[in-house]
């Protein structure tokens, strides 16, 4: 056997050749996000003609952590966005945590660097993107947040 | 323009109780389009766990579950597999490159198509995964 990591014709294609090569800045999907790019230089065996890898052991760990790194790095700057975007509309740390059902004080440990699960970064996401009307709906079920859906109608109408 | 598509040849051409020995030992690799991709979409999961996730599907894979052999256009031989995972039809291919001799899962998702293999038919999954 040739060493892992030397030029191999693509199983993919069937044409190419793979060949070390650079990955960074190349897209791809990792957990709930199908748009990761890899920011940092990783060499893996990429197909010249169908763009097709094939990984050993420990190519898949290496992609794998790049990747994790450049998803965290995503995450927590677009949680952290989502998050200020959300008091500057004048919702309260305490009405974000009862709309997502998070704990006390959750909030302020994402904006401090922890990762949000992917059901939490939705809510937010849907948070941010139509306020009133989730707060409107959900308050529903939790009547205390009927008041932050006041307070945002109120913010709006005097805007 | 399209690349040109494997044709079908007399198979099996992989021992599958050597291949698994290899894959159990750690010794393979994983292509990402047909493979890994697809795996991580279908289950939110990491490379790592994708690897694992096609480990073992290779590693349940027997004898009847053999659909047949496509020859590349490079002269490559892979062994196509049909298997019902999870209540779903999987579609495996694998290959022992004549390049380096080293075994490569090359294809492991959903079947898009139904899989006759020597146990029976394989229904086609209704599952996106591409």
């Amino acid at each position: 056997m040739k060493p892992a990591g030397t030029d191999r014709p693509c199983g993919g294609c069937g044409v190419g050749t793979l060949r070390p090569t650079n990955v960074a800045g190349m897209v791809m999907g990792h957990r709930d996000d199908p748009r990761v790019r890899i920011r940092e230089d990783l060499i893996l065996p990429v197909c010249g003609v169908c763009g097709d890898m094939a990984l050993n052991r420990e190519n898949t760990g290496a992609l794998d952590d790049a990747l994790e790194r450049s998803y965290r790095r995503k995450r927590l700057r677009q949680q952290r966005a989502l998050i200020n975007d959300l008091r500057r509309a004048g919702l309260t740390q305490v009405q974000i945590e009862r709309f997502a059902t998070l704990s006390p004080g959750y909030v302020s440990k994402l904006r401090k660097g922890k990762l949000a699960s992917g059901a939490t970064f939705r809510l937010l996401y849907l948070l941010r993107a139509f306020p009133r009307e989730a707060l409107r709906v959900v308050s529903r079920l939790d009547p205390e947040l009927a008041e932050a859906g006041s307070k945002l109608d109120s913010l709006a109408g005097t805007g | 323009m399209p690349l040109p598509l494997g044709r079908s040849v007399p198979g099996p051409a992989v021992d599958l109780a050597q291949f698994q020995a290899q894959v159990r030992a750690g010794n393979f690799h994983v292509y990402v389009t047909r493979a890994l991709t697809c795996i991580q979409r279908l289950r939110e999961c990491r490379p790592r766990e994708a690897r694992e996730y096609a480990r073992r599907a290779v590693l349940s894979l027997q004898e009847g579950d053999y659909a047949h052999t496509v020859k590349m256009p490079d002269g490559q031989l892979m062994d196509v597999y049909g298997k019902v995972i999870e209540e779903d039809g999987w579609y495996l291919k694998i290959e022992i490159s004549m390049h380096d001799g080293q075994p490569g899962i090359v294809s492991c998702h959903p079947a898009a198509h139904d899989l006759a293999t020597r146990s029976g038919v394989v229904r086609a999954s209704t599952r996106r995964f591409q």
